[in-house]
């Protein structure tokens, strides 16, 4: 009986060590670092892919509010309280008729580089952010 | 470094190209109207078909007898100028920087493209920069401005490079590269590098003389 008690003990911390494990990891896997829109992952690019710690990005940059970037317009209007959380922008930048990639390029660098122009702080020029090697 | 991008990327680019096309208007006119007063004749014999003929001499490869006779200096000077004049036009980096502030856009060169041009532009300004110090008779007719010209021209391009390779510096780089474009830009009007628009009217000019007067070839 004794035996029994100790097993199923050692699966239970087994288990909560795999659980915590699988947790661990599959934040890892939403932890972005680089802005990589599958929209550029078909074909060769042009420019290495974009480094860009997300939430500690946010965070030195004092943003908290989602929707500054994970945007939804209506009527030429941003809606306030609204997010397009889970989209990628090209989803939307993309996908209105006669969109290209150079739509979506501009809406990437529009968004990004405009900010840190206003802040006078973070990249702007295209090495800054497109950095090392392809 | 932030305000120096913003100006460069708004006044001062407006700046250059209202002086560019302003100035290439302005010396037209002032260019024509002077020789309506001076040299009027010029009107009387101005002939399109020898306008066309001389142009079209002398801007195919080849096309004239000087051309055939400096045979070096003619590739590298065809070379030279449509790299030149490709390489601004048609960057990537430019283009998407117009689709940027204006929403629109053309056709693009490759990366590689591009930087294999950029480089033929700048080995050929060591080439007009060196032919002009060691060869005598063009020695002879090179002033000051002749070799600071080369260096305005390469100077771009130079910077240019260093910007799209990522090389060390390479923020200064991009900065002295938007801001020597920009001074290249605005002073083309008023020096030697006007025969970019003159060149039509030069040719209109030397073309009607020798094939409506002279009934000879200017080429
Ligand atoms: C503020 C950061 C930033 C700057 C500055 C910047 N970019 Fe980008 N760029 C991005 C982001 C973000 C994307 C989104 C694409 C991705 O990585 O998925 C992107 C996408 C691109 C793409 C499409 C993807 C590819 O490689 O084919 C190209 C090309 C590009 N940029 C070129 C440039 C050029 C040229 C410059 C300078 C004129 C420049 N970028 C400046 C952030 C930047
Ligand atoms: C500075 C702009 C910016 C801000 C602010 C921002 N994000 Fe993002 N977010 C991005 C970019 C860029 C991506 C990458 C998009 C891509 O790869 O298509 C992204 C991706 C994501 C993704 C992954 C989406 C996917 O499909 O993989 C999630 C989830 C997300 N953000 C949530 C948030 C939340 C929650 C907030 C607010 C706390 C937030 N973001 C604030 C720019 C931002
Ligand atoms: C739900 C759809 C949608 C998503 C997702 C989306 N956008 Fe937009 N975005 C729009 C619409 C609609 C407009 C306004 C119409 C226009 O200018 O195209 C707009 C406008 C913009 C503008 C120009 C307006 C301005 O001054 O802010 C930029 C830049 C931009 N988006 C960048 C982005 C980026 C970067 C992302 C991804 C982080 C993104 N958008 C995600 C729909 C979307
Ligand atoms: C609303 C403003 C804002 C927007 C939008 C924004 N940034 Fe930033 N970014 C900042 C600020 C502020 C900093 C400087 C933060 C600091 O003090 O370290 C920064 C810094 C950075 C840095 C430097 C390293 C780091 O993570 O701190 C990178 C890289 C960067 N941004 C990339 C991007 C990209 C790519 C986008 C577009 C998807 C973007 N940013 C959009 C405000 C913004």
């Amino acid at each position: 009986m004794k035996q029994y008690c100790k097993i199923s003990l050692l699966l239970a911390v087994f288990g909560f060590i795999g659980i915590v494990f699988l947790t661990i990891s599959t934040e890892a896997q939403f932890h972005i670092t680089t802005v990589e829109d599958s929209a550029f992952s078909g074909k060769e690019r042009m420019k290495p892919a974009v480094p860009f710690y997300h939430d500690e990005h946010n965070d030195a940059a004092g943003i908290y509010d989602c929707s500054t970037c994970h945007h939804v317009w209506e009527d030429g209007e941003k809606l306030e309280y609204t997010d397009s959380i889970g989209m990628e922008c090209s989803a939307c930048h993309l996908a209105e008729p006669g969109a290209t990639e150079m739509d979506l390029i501009r809406a990437y660098h529009l968004q990004c580089r405009t900010c840190h122009l206003e802040e006078k702080s973070g990249p702007i020029l295209c090495a800054e952010c497109h950095v090392g090697e392809k | 470094m932030y305000d120096i991008y913003a100006l460069a990327r708004g006044p001062f680019a407006w700046g250059a190209f209202i002086i560019f096309f302003g100035g290439i208007i302005y010396r037209l006119v002032t260019t024509v109207m002077e020789a309506r007063k001076k040299d009027h004749v010029v009107f009387d014999y101005f002939s399109p078909y020898y306008a066309m003929r001389s142009m079209l001499h002398w801007i195919v490869p080849f096309g004239s007898t000087s051309m055939r006779r400096q045979p070096v200096l003619t590739i590298v000077t065809f070379a030279f100028h449509i790299c030149l004049i490709g390489v601004p036009l048609f960057l990537f980096a430019h283009v998407i920087l117009v689709k940027e502030s204006f929403d629109i856009s053309w056709w693009t060169l490759s990366g590689m493209a591009a930087q294999v041009m950029s480089l033929i532009v700048i080995l050929s300004c060591v080439y007009f920069f060196i032919r002009r110090l060691v060869q005598p008779d063009v020695r002879y007719l090179s002033a000051t401005t002749d070799y600071l010209m080369i260096l305005l021209v390469a100077a771009p391009f130079i910077t240019g490079f260093w910007a799209a390779r990522a090389w060390a510096g390479f923020e200064v780089a991009t900065l002295l590269h938007m801001l020597s474009g920009e001074l290249l830009l605005a002073l083309i009007p008023f020096t030697k590098l006007s025969h970019m628009f003159f060149f039509p009217l030069t040719r209109a000019y030397a073309g009607s003389e020798f094939g409506a007067v002279r009934h000879a070839k200017d080429w």
